[in-house]
């Protein structure tokens, strides 16, 4: 059995116990990029008792996620982790991309399928350092942005713009499933640190649309992410005058991805034009 | 206070803030916040620089007569953008003593 050390991702703080010691390699390849927390939920991976095919991941007798095929658990337990280290009463969250350098960060909020972990993972292979491409976590005192490094989750739609990412764990059956990518895969200095909002832009990929950005003003972007935060209506004024005070110190715009370097090529310019 | 349709909204009117609206003010502009309805609406300048004069006192002839001075604009194009934009917020349930278009009347 194989102790992993402990993760810190937002609200969760894990370690897993793995009976399979090449699974046991593959996910702490897969998590290395979490810091080490002061102490950790130690949850347990295992063989089904009943059907010893599947893998499971369980605490305390309850599964929490558990599937048929390695790749597809790993899949798994990177959605569980996004389930649980979301939480309103840790910070306020976007379901949003983020990259940042030297403390500058540009945060992309959209829906599921706009591009946003595409966009975040072209900007990390171009140079910028990796928030996350699933959750942005503002402080709801100071607005400071922690990272949540997990693996960026690329989809079989994506993933021929970045061939050099495949990972070596897939699905037996090769049915085509998303890449969990640790950012130290990109580069080995990929991991960001907290930053301050810079920028909010909100892509949409468009197929072969021309890449540009569209203007909106402060108002209409805190409306768009407060849509896209996530359990807003727990804490619904809190939450948007967080994000207000955030939107505040920010540019906004859309930006409309025909093509990946374009895009990424609009937000280097930005993000250059922000440290000057 | 008795609710207006829409259509029977005029002049004469004194609109209010919905008392379960929670206002965002950010470069002139507005986000409002219909916390029964979980809903956000956003606000331009002008319908922004109405709704915070929406007191529930002052009726929307009088609004448009201050604006117009202020701005030195038309009365009558202020008055018709004013009563649109107030419409616009009964629709959507924003204003007390309007009834949104969506519920029937009682």
């Amino acid at each position: 059995m194989h102790l992993t050390r402990g993760y810190h991702a937002l609200a969760l703080d894990f370690s897993l116990e793995i009976e399979d010691d090449e699974l046991a390699e593959h996910l702490e390849w897969l998590f290395d990029a979490f810091d080490e927390p002061e102490s950790s939920v130690c949850y347990e991976v295992a063989s089904d008792p009943d059907d010893p095919e599947r893998l499971v991941l369980r605490r305390d007798g309850v599964v929490e996620t558990s599937a048929s095929d390695r790749a597809l658990f790993t899949q798994g337990l990177v959605q569980w982790i996004n389930r649980i280290a979301v939480d309103p009463e840790y910070a306020v969250m976007s379901h949003a991309g983020g990259v940042e350098r030297d403390g500058v960060a540009c945060v992309f909020p959209a829906d599921p399928e706009s591009g946003k972990t595409t966009l975040t993972t072209g900007l990390v292979r171009a140079g910028y350092s990796y928030l996350t491409d699933e959750a942005v976590s503002f402080d709801w005192d100071t607005g400071e942005i922690e990272p949540f490094p997990k693996p960026l989750s690329i989809d079989p739609g994506s993933q021929y713009l970045f061939p050099e990412l495949r990972p070596s764990l897939e699905v037996r059956d090769e049915t085509p499933t998303q890449w969990q990518v640790p950012p130290r895969a990109i580069r080995s200095d990929a991991v960001g640190g907290r930053s301050r909002a810079r920028f909010v832009i909100f892509p949409k990929y468009t197929a072969d649309a021309e890449t540009r950005l569209e203007p909106l003003t402060r108002a209409e972007a805190l409306v768009e992410m407060a849509k896209n935060t996530f359990r807003f209506r727990e804490h619904p004024r809190r939450s948007l005058d967080a994000l207000a005070d955030v939107i505040r110190d920010v540019e906004c715009a859309r930006l409309v991805v025909g093509d990946l370097d374009d895009a990424c090529g609009i937000v280097d310019e930005l993000m250059h034009r922000a440290v000057k | 206070m008795s609710e207006r349709t829409v259509d029977d909204v005029h002049g004469d009117f004194a609109p209010a803030r919905g008392a379960a609206v929670y206002t965002v003010e950010i470069d002139g502009e507005a986000v409002l916040l219909d916390e029964d309805a979980n809903r956000l609406h956003h606000l331009n300048h002008t319908a922004a620089l109405l709704w915070a004069c929406f007191d529930g006192d002052t009726a929307l002839a009088q609004l448009a007569t201050e604006i117009s001075e202020e701005l030195e604009l038309p009365y009558e194009s202020v008055l018709a953008e004013s009563l649109a934009v107030v419409r616009e917020l009964g629709r959507e349930g924003l204003l007390d003593g309007v009834r949104p278009e969506s519920e029937p009347e009682a």
